[in-house]
């Protein structure tokens, strides 16, 4: 009797054993190597994001998981998490962004958009630049176009404006230019009536379903 | 007692180890359900998602974008970059072409390979449509024609993707600027959004391009 008692311990020992040892691999394996990258003279607190409905849900005076000032690796657990953007000077559209780390998840970018006041600030400043841009790019288009509507998005970094042909047989274009390295470059080239996500993904989808409701009131 | 019976316990006790540690295991594992549907011809093709030998068949990946490779002695080696979205099940369909004199007209002298690279051709074929119209369910109304009011008619028909895309295009006719404009405000108006579709204008004249350029979206 005694001995069977001893061998069920055994069992139960080496059940235990078993499922600790499993639950310790299975903790090891949920954590993953993640590239956080954020845009220059940014600082970001990643904290644990809590769950429930709305775009965040964090506790500031909780532990946070990361602060960092610059773009780099960290190793985080599967989960949901919330990254504040330092504002103080509220420049920010959204300063908080949130992120999902699941199985395949190598990188996740941090770059929230700036205000729309703060864009129009930008743009006034950026207009001979972007003018300048498209003149290069285009030696007929002061006599043949004037810009409608136009507006800078994201950090500024992009910009969208509506073409007003002086011919009314032309068609009015759509054009979208991105600042890379500090100058502005064509990126939908040719200006078209309509611009196609398909065939530009490298412009993000904001950019340019905003660019097409430029001048349509909306 | 033997030696058999002597150890048969502490095998027995790490068996429950190992099995119970398997099972944790596994049940922690979380599914990313997302799939590859793969359908390969000739039969016995071998396949491989990132370099991993996967086989052919429903096969779980990560969510991302993936080199699948296809390859049997005697026929060319497919390779084709995929995108799979989290929770999507993408069909990937590749028919290989003999390469060499052992396997030529090898679809002709096998049956069931004949079969197998007919249903992946149909297969595909339709994969592809649907795909098509799930991303742009406009296409599902077309073609449309209708006049413009001046006169002349305004076509709108599916074609050929532009350069860069991998979807279809919608190739729009109309003579006026105020006519394309008003194709838009029709597609906005039935509560599409040009700006998820390629649109080509033909035969619109570009003043900021060289003479001669007639045809751009």
């Amino acid at each position: 009797m005694d001995n069977l008692r001893n061998r069920l311990i055994w069992v139960a020992a080496c059940v235990i054993l078993g499922v600790v040892g499993g639950l310790a691999v299975n903790y090891q394996h949920s954590f993953r190597k993640v590239d956080v990258s954020i845009d220059p003279g940014l600082n970001v607190t990643i904290y644990k994001d809590l769950g429930g409905d709305g775009a965040f849900n964090y506790n500031p005076n909780s532990k946070p998981i990361a602060r960092l000032s610059a773009s780099q690796t960290i190793t985080i657990r599967d989960g949901t998490y919330d990254t504040v953007v330092s504002d103080p000077t509220h420049e920010y559209e959204n300063p908080v962004v949130k992120f999902v780390v699941a199985p395949g998840t190598d990188s996740v970018a941090v770059s929230p958009s700036y205000t729309s006041s703060k864009l129009a600030t930008l743009l006034a400043n950026e207009q001979p630049a972007i003018t300048q841009a498209l003149q290069a790019e285009y030696p007929d288009f002061s006599q043949n176009y004037g810009i409608a509507d136009e507006q800078l998005y994201e950090q500024g970094n992009w910009y969208g404006a509506v073409l007003t042909p002086s011919a009314p047989t032309s068609d009015a274009l759509r054009v979208i230019l991105q600042k890379q390295g500090g100058s502005w470059g064509v990126v939908t080239d040719p200006p078209q009536i309509s611009i196609g996500e398909p065939s530009f993904p490298n412009i993000p989808t904001d950019v340019i379903e905003s660019v097409d409701q430029l001048g349509n009131g909306s | 007692m033997n030696m058999s019976t002597r150890w048969s316990f502490p095998i027995f006790l790490l068996l429950v180890v190992g099995i119970s540690f398997l099972v944790v295991i596994k049940a922690g594992q979380t599914s990313t359900n997302t799939f590859l549907q793969i359908q390969v011809a000739p039969s016995g093709a071998s396949v491989a998602i990132d370099s991993h030998d996967s086989g052919s068949g429903k096969q779980e990946i990560n969510p991302g974008q993936h080199s699948v490779t296809v390859r049997k002695h005697g026929f060319a080696t497919q390779t084709r970059a995929v995108t799979v979205n989290p929770g999507q099940t993408v069909y990937f369909g590749a028919i290989l072409e003999p390469n060499s004199s052992s396997t030529q007209n090898w679809y002709n002298k096998h049956s069931s390979d004949q079969k197998l690279s007919q249903t992946i051709a149909d297969h595909s074929a339709d994969y592809q449509s649907s795909t098509d119209q799930t991303a742009t369910p406009f296409l599902q109304l077309l073609p449309l024609s209708y006049g413009d009011g001046m006169g002349g008619l305004v076509t709108i028909a599916q074609g050929v993707p532009v350069p860069g895309s991998s979807q279809p295009a919608i190739y729009v006719t109309a003579k006026a600027p105020s006519t394309r404009q008003g194709v838009l405000e029709y597609m906005r108006s039935r509560g599409y959004d040009p700006a998820t579709m390629d649109i080509v204008f033909i035969g619109t004249v570009d003043p900021l391009q060289e003479a001669g350029t007639e045809d751009y979206r």
